[in-house]
């Protein structure tokens, strides 16, 4: 056992005699792993992000969506449907219409912050009382809109902590803000902020409704959410303020679908569009395992990447063990005269392919962390870091080394001494 | 100088060996027969095509016959695997070479103690035996040394020294003062001399007539076969110093 330590040393001390070398053939393993990693974690944070904001929604909520090429966007979901609704859908204990508007908006106190435009890209997202109960935002500063603000259509708004951090600077200097909104839908007037919280669930869920996976991309342009009830926005456009997207959330977990086939049917029949498909009905569990399986998908598909990137630095490795096993005939042979067996010689030049690769693993597992955390922040998401997956990784890298490792290593062992001393 | 009481080391019965390259055959060694015993200083001295590599390779268990026997202490060595040479070789052969073969990233001290490693001995305990090794071919205080910095006498008293360190039955050494100044070569002879004092047995292979007379006994080797004094008349060759110039027979 000594005799594998004594290898272990020798293979470091080699390493690092040809340290460049070695950390270019490392460079392989390192983007290999790292890729996988940095992949894994940023998979399972939107995993945990979805399961989280799933765990949130709950079991019992359908989302119906109208089917816009069919339907004039206006009235597809009206108040009034939403009141016959919740007539006659019992098992539903919210009916939560939204509806979103995209435009531009300024702010008094925003352009001393900002050093861009007068003007930023705003989201504004309408709801009602059921929506704001079924989504349960987390409130951090000021207060949430009123019974009165979505009775009175109030030009009161809430904004999302990132929205208000990115415009104000500080999250807290966003409540008592007045932003001045143009939006689509001839929307135009005035909203003052009452309230900053984190509407995560949200946004997921407007992105799905909406068909995009998120707005995130468009992140690095200064950009705002903003939640205010339907009525508000109806009163800035003059319009009667009509849903986009339909959440139902049953009493129980069970009747979600039956609320939703019940509800879906009403519409259709109040629409003269009965079994014409014109609107789409989703359990919220679909929707997340849509995601999942389309996440998996994704990561399976640069997994296999990252497994190509593997192979090929495999080959480099070996490449590189090759190469040194050639400039170290000489040593081969004298070594071999002075008593190393075959197995000697493999031990010698398979510890050092393996320290070689593992050594680049381990460094690939960092860089990956970092990779983790820097794709993540872009997401806003929290990467979730598995124990697993990096020991998975450093027996991967190690067997790599093994694998590539050993031809070279046979080659020296089956050396002949007189041939390898006379070697220049 | 034989005894027949001593220890035989090595003996070739009949040796042959021959290498083919493609349709070329050439015989290196034709029925070879040589006993060394313990305690004997003995030369094979011959010009470079004679065969006395073969014969050193054979010795050393680099190479194997293909008519005869080696036996090594006794022992047929026909029979041993390619882990078993390599253990033969650390255990009973010291070999010391024209060029040194000291490895230059290790210093004259792990040099001195790699055959310990590969005899399984403790690092502790190789490295306090290498010292002394060192120390007794008066090297000690080189010990840290890499073999850059020391000079060819330097290294191949080294290189004795790691010959030594595990007590072997035979001393091999293939021209061993080639790469060396006259003075250093010197030394390294008389060293040998005084191996031989202490009851070591000391086989050197070569060319260079100085050396050879340093030997109690020379073999000469001439076209893959050991030769008579008649047949080496009869080739016109100059060998008087077998005729007593030297030391003692």
């Amino acid at each position: 056992m000594s005799k594998l330590k004594e290898n272990l040393r020798l293979a470091f001390s080699s390493i690092k005699s040809k340290l460049v070398r070695s950390l270019l053939t490392m460079l392989g393993i390192i983007v290999g792993i790292a890729a996988v990693m940095s992949l894994v974690a940023v998979g399972k944070g939107v995993q945990q992000t979805i399961l989280g904001n799933f765990e949130k929604i709950g079991a019992s909520t359908v989302v119906i969506t109208p089917d816009w090429s069919l339907l004039s966007e206006s009235n597809a979901i009206t108040e009034d449907d939403i009141e016959a609704l919740r007539k006659q859908v019992p098992l539903a204990r919210y009916v939560a219409p939204l509806s979103s508007h995209t435009g531009s908006a300024r702010s008094g106190d925003a352009e001393d912050h900002m050093q861009t435009s007068d003007n930023f890209l705003l989201y504004a997202y309408g709801m009602d009382i059921d929506g704001f109960n079924l989504l349960k935002p987390s409130m951090i500063y000021g207060r949430s809109l009123s019974p009165m603000d979505y009775q009175d259509g109030l030009p009161n708004c809430l904004i999302d902590e990132y929205s208000a951090t990115i415009i104000y600077g500080d999250a807290s200097l966003a409540v008592g803000q007045t932003l001045e909104v143009e939006l689509s839908g001839g929307i135009s007037g005035r909203l003052n902020i009452v309230g900053v919280g984190t509407f995560d669930s949200l946004n997921l869920i407007t992105g799905v409704a909406e068909g995009l996976m998120s707005k995130q991309d468009q992140k690095d342009l200064a950009s705002a959410s903003v939640f205010t009830p339907l009525a508000s926005l109806g009163r800035l456009s003059g319009n009667p303020e009509n849903a986009k997207v339909l959440f139902l959330m049953a009493e129980e977990a069970g009747q979600a679908e039956n609320a939703g086939n019940l509800a879906l049917q009403i519409l259709e029949r109040r629409h003269n569009s009965e079994g014409q498909g014109n609107y789409r009905l989703q359990t919220m569990s679909g929707i997340v395992e849509q995601l999942d399986s389309s996440l998996g998908l994704m990561s399976t598909l640069i997994s296999v990447v990252a497994s190509i990137s593997l192979l090929v630095a495999g080959i480099g490795v070996m490449n590189v063990m090759l190469i040194n096993v050639t400039e170290r005939t000489r040593e081969v042979g004298i070594r071999k005269v002075l008593g190393a067996t075959p197995n000697d010689i493999t031990l010698q030049f398979l510890a050092e392919s393996v320290i070689l690769t593992s050594i680049g693993g381990v460094i690939g597992i960092f860089a990956g962390f970092g990779l983790a955390r820097v794709l993540a922040a872009y997401m806003h998401i929290t990467p979730k870091f598995s124990l697993g997956w990096s020991a998975a990784s450093l027996l991967v890298s190690a067997a790599i080394g093994l694998i590539f490792g050993i031809a070279p290593a046979k080659r020296a062992a089956n050396m002949n001494p007189i041939d390898a001393l006379r070697y220049e | 100088m034989t005894n027949s009481k001593q220890e035989s080391v090595i003996q070739l019965l009949g040796a042959g060996k021959t290498y083919r390259t493609g349709s070329v055959v050439y015989q290196a060694l034709k029925d070879v027969s040589l006993e060394i015993y313990q305690g004997e200083y003995v030369a094979i001295v011959g010009p470079s095509g004679s065969g006395k590599s073969t014969c050193m390779n054979i010795i050393g268990l680099l190479d194997s016959l293909d008519e005869g026997q080696y036996l090594l202490k006794g022992q047929d060595v026909s029979t041993l695997t390619e882990e078993e040479k390599a253990h033969f070789r650390n255990r009973f052969i010291g070999f010391v070479f024209q060029s040194f073969n000291l490895l230059a990233d290790l210093s004259l001290l792990d040099n001195v103690a790699l055959p310990l490693f590969y005899a399984n001995v403790s690092e502790a305990k190789r490295r306090e035996k290498a010292q002394q090794a060192l120390e007794a071919v008066g090297l000690g205080k080189y010990a840290e040394h890499r073999p850059t910095e020391l000079s060819g006498g330097q290294k191949q008293r080294g290189a004795i020294a790691r010959a030594l360190i595990n007590d072997p039955a035979l001393i091999l050494a293939d021209e061993p003062t080639g790469n060396l100044d006259s003075h250093s070569a010197t030394e390294v002879l008389h060293l040998f001399d005084d191996l031989v004092g202490q009851g070591r047995t000391v086989l050197l292979i070569t060319h260079d007539d100085i050396a050879a007379k340093c030997a109690q006994r020379r073999l000469h080797i001439l076209d893959g076969q050991i030769q008579s004094e008649a047949e080496l008349a009869a080739h016109g060759l100059d060998y008087s110093f077998t005729k007593g110039g030297g030391r003692d027979e």
